[in-house]
């Protein structure tokens, strides 16, 4: 596969949750399977997990990625079959492969939004493997810390009129408060009560957690750094119009049985979590 | 060393020492619950010596110094 070059140096972590789809793809008790994410991640990726997960000491570069998956796998495909959506929007899809690998209800519009790049290196490897979508995919091709991205949805054929789920997924860690915030905004904008969003986000705790910092710095060193976290999820969300609830991987829900250690309860300070945020337009 | 800088579970502001000689502010979100690192703060995160005075080991500074890994990933 040709590696397109890329002046965002985030999107090679792109690459590193392929590798981490890939490897799990292979597990016998595998929480789903992607058969285009080893291809996806290319030997970049593999090694992009490799080096993080030698960082931080531990398999959760791997693990996360992983479990996070699988919790917006279900999300996703609830929200289609049960409240009868049929727009999905996955911004910064990344080489994320759900259009290809689950089984959406009929009509589902998928739309896949992320830098020119990305998409592009992902199309080179679908049609190379003759992949066919579950859906009607849409590729919109935009840099969503730019300001005219709604252009471009629309113009792919998004109504904001209809109910929709959106997904933001291993982005807002990226991000300034200022980006994120100007992403949630433009995502109220475009969509209806009644509408879903997840999301994950960090808090806190990760920026300042002696723990964390070895990942923090190795990120960091390739680009990648992580700018944003919060500790209130609920209020991130809520003020842009939403009712969310709060998942922290290995809780009832996310746990899959996988997650390897208890989790400790969010009162209890300075600890670096990652929260699995779903959330409904009100 | 970290030297000041949780007020009421509030990042305001971090004042760090580097070697003794650098001092600058780390971050602070907008809001009372975030953080947000800028440009000037990449430079600290990028430099291996300089993690040490970031995230001290010995939790020295840090009111919360979470050596525990059950939430980490």
């Amino acid at each position: 596969m040709t590696v397109h070059p890329t002046s965002n140096p985030v999107a090679p972590t792109s690459r590193w949750m392929a590798a981490a789809r890939a490897r799990e793809s292979e597990r016998p008790d595998r929480l789903f399977d992607d058969p285009l994410a080893a291809a996806l991640a290319g030997p970049e990726g593999f090694a992009w997990l490799e080096r993080m997960e030698a960082a931080a000491q531990s398999s959760g570069p791997g693990l996360y990625p992983v479990i996070r998956t699988r919790f917006f796998d279900d999300f996703l495909l609830k929200a289609c079959k049960e409240s009868g959506i049929r727009q999905v929007v996955l911004a910064a899809a990344g080489l994320d492969t759900r259009a290809f690998r689950l089984e959406w209800p009929s009509n589902t519009q998928l739309y896949e939004l992320d830098l020119p790049e990305v998409l592009d290196a992902k199309d080179a490897v679908i049609e190379a493997a003759g992949a066919r979508a579950n859906c009607e995919r849409h590729t919109v091709r935009v840099d969503l810390k730019e300001t005219d991205w709604p252009k471009a949805l629309l113009t792919a054929g998004y109504r904001p009129e209809s109910e929709s789920v959106w997904l933001i997924e291993g982005l807002l860690f990226y991000l300034t408060w200022n980006d994120v915030h100007g992403l949630l905004e433009k995502v109220s904008t475009l969509t209806a009560v009644g509408s879903y969003l997840g999301l994950d986000v960090m808090n806190t705790g990760l920026f300042f957690s002696p723990v964390a910092w070895p990942m923090m710095a190795a990120l960091a060193r390739r680009g990648a750094t992580g700018r944003f976290g919060t500790n209130a999820p609920e209020k991130l969300t809520a003020i842009h119009g939403w009712e969310t609830n709060v998942t922290q991987p290995g809780e009832e829900g996310a746990n899959f049985g996988r997650w390897p250690r208890p989790m400790l309860p969010r009162k209890i300070p300075g600890v670096p979590r990652s929260f699995l945020v779903t959330a409904r337009r009100t | 060393m970290l030297s000041a800088v949780r007020t009421g579970g509030v990042v305001r502001r971090m004042a760090l020492g580097m070697r003794g000689t650098l001092k600058t502010a780390l971050a602070s979100g907008p809001d009372q619950e975030s953080i947000s690192l800028g440009a000037g703060h990449v430079g600290l995160l990028v430099r291996p010596e300089a993690m040490g005075g970031l995230w001290p080991r010995s939790g020295i500074g840090l009111r919360h110094a979470p050596q525990d890994r059950r939430n980490s990933w």
